[in-house]
């Protein structure tokens, strides 16, 4: 075998292995994209979900107006944030605050026996479980797509690729306190 | 197979007495029945033994009377071994036959005390989970016959729950090769969910059992559960709304709690169906060889029964969240 023959497959050897790093690249980062989307579906069902329900605590639950009113808050801002990369640092942000606050809404229906019994409020809560369940779900499909995309945006030859791409290493959608981790069973506090 | 959870030393608990008041007093009936069984099983058994020794010694006689020829291809020698051996194999299945026709009696006379005990099961040795439902699983790759042994149905902590032991061959003729050969348990879950994910053990064979194109590999958080599974789903967010922390804690156990060689499950259509790869034949009844009244059989029996109920509260099925 010539020289020039064992440099051409060598050459042709290192092109295909940066193709395969860069085909590597856009597919962690559409994947990223497919699992914040996902995340954006799974929160979409708990807007539409959260007027009821605050409508329903709205008439009970004279002592938390400031609650009430800031998950009202909370649920219009993250409705006006835009879904893509430039705003998931904010969007990650709100929602956070927005999970907060329902887990504290949740606890103060402990002391509204009233608005416990209620059957709207149960089947609300019920399907509320459901979807803050499928939001863990999505969250940690997110949370493990943007770790390989990290990895990649952090080592070579992939990091090449990512920076003329415009990728930076990008933040987990994590919940503040340990505690939130745990998806909110609202039904528990109905029990 | 021993199930450790509450439910499981609960029945412990119950079983004994309801045993002596419900069971005992149905087996005397049995046992005048295995004399004759374990007669003929004797008696085919000794013609089986018979057959080995006479076919030795005509081709300890053959050798005798022709050195040279009898070993040739398609030699007498040749001849007499394939004959003495298909005349011991009939008179063994004859046996097996009347051993199993025995179990099947005690099971069928038996069985409904057995398991009203555990509600409104039912037992048969006919019906089988079907082919679709394994195929379409997607457990198991192909598969060109089906046998089926006990089949169960009924309903446990408000769950409709389905047992079948099966056994599936693959190839015909001399490549028969035996895939499974176990449990598939068929259970209804609380959540609802619209696409396919599955749970395969990772092993050297999984290079080959890839599943359909549109499945996806789901990589999880736990790094000792993908090490031993893999995960495959046509939907990455219903994957992890179903395989929740809890349920991978779980079911990283399953295997041990069920000696199994190879554990798999599938999600799809409301349903989990859990393929337990065991070997063993499981659920026997009415040993031709052993006393009716012998406390044993009973006691395993009840045993791997518990252990496949308690799927359901090792898996936390019955819960709305936190599966």
């Amino acid at each position: 075998m010539s020289f020039e023959m064992i440099l051409l497959i060598i050459i042709v050897a290192a092109a295909a292995w940066l193709y395969v790093a860069y085909v590597q690249v856009v597919q962690k980062k559409n994947k990223v994209q497919e699992a914040f989307a996902s995340i954006d579906v799974q929160l979409k069902k708990r807007y539409d979900l959260l007027p009821n329900i605050l409508a329903m605590a709205n008439k009970f639950m004279e002592h938390e107006r400031s609650l009430i009113e800031d998950c009202t808050r909370l649920r219009t801002e993250a409705l006006n944030t835009k879904s893509d990369f430039s705003t998931i640092q904010e969007k990650i942000k709100i929602e956070s605050e927005l999970q907060s606050k329902m887990g504290q809404l949740m606890v103060s229906m402990e002391n509204y026996p009233q608005l416990k019994s209620q059957e709207t409020m149960v089947q609300a809560m019920q399907t509320f479980s459901e979807v803050e369940e499928h939001i863990a779900a999505a969250r940690r499909f997110y949370n493990a797509a943007i770790l390989e995309l990290n990895n990649a945006v952090e080592i070579y030859p992939s990091s090449i690729f990512a920076g003329q791409l415009g990728l930076s290493v990008l933040p987990y959608f994590e919940i503040t306190e340990e505690k939130e981790k745990a998806p909110v069973n609202a039904m528990e506090y109905f029990k | 197979m021993l199930a450790t959870t509450q439910e499981a030393q609960e029945y412990r608990k119950k079983f004994h007495q309801y045993y002596y008041d419900r069971i005992v007093g149905h087996l005397s009936a049995f046992e005048n029945a295995r004399k004759p069984a374990l007669s003929f099983y004797t008696f085919w058994l000794s013609l089986v033994a018979a057959t080995i020794v006479a076919t030795i010694a005509v081709l300890i006689h053959l050798n005798q009377i022709s050195p040279d020829t009898c070993w040739d291809n398609h030699g007498s020698g040749e001849a007499t071994m394939q004959l003495g051996a298909l005349i011991a194999a009939g008179f063994f299945l004859l046996a097996k036959k009347v051993a199993k026709d025995f179990e099947n009696k005690v099971k069928t006379g038996i069985i409904r005390s057995f398991l009203s005990f555990f509600g409104d099961f039912s037992w048969s040795c006919k019906d089988s989970i079907s082919r679709d439902d394994i195929l379409e699983s997607g457990l198991v790759g192909n598969f060109n016959e089906l046998k089926s042994d006990d089949y169960f149905e009924g309903t446990h902590r408000g769950l409709k729950v389905v047992i079948s032991e099966n056994k599936l061959i693959r190839g015909s003729g001399k490549n028969r090769s035996t895939i499974f050969e176990g449990l598939f348990i068929q259970l209804d879950i609380n959540k609802r969910f619209s696409g396919h994910t599955l749970i395969r053990e990772d092993n050297v064979l999984a290079v080959f059992e890839k599943p359909d194109r549109s499945m996806e590999d789901v990589q999880l958080e736990d790094v000792e559960f993908n090490k031993m599974f893999n995960v495959y789903a046509d939907d990455q967010t219903e994957a992890r709304f179903l395989i929740t922390a809890a349920f991978i804690e779980r079911f990283k156990n399953l295997r041990q709690v069920y000696s199994a060689r190879d554990i798999r499950a599938s999600f799809l259509n409301n349903s989990l169906i859990v393929a337990i790869n065991c070997k063993k034949d499981m659920f026997r009844l009415g040993n031709v060889r052993k006393p009716v009244a012998d406390t044993g059989q009973m006691q395993e029996l009840f045993e791997e029964f518990v252990a496949v109920l308690s799927l359901v509260e090792l898996l936390n099925l019955d819960s709305k969240t936190g599966l």
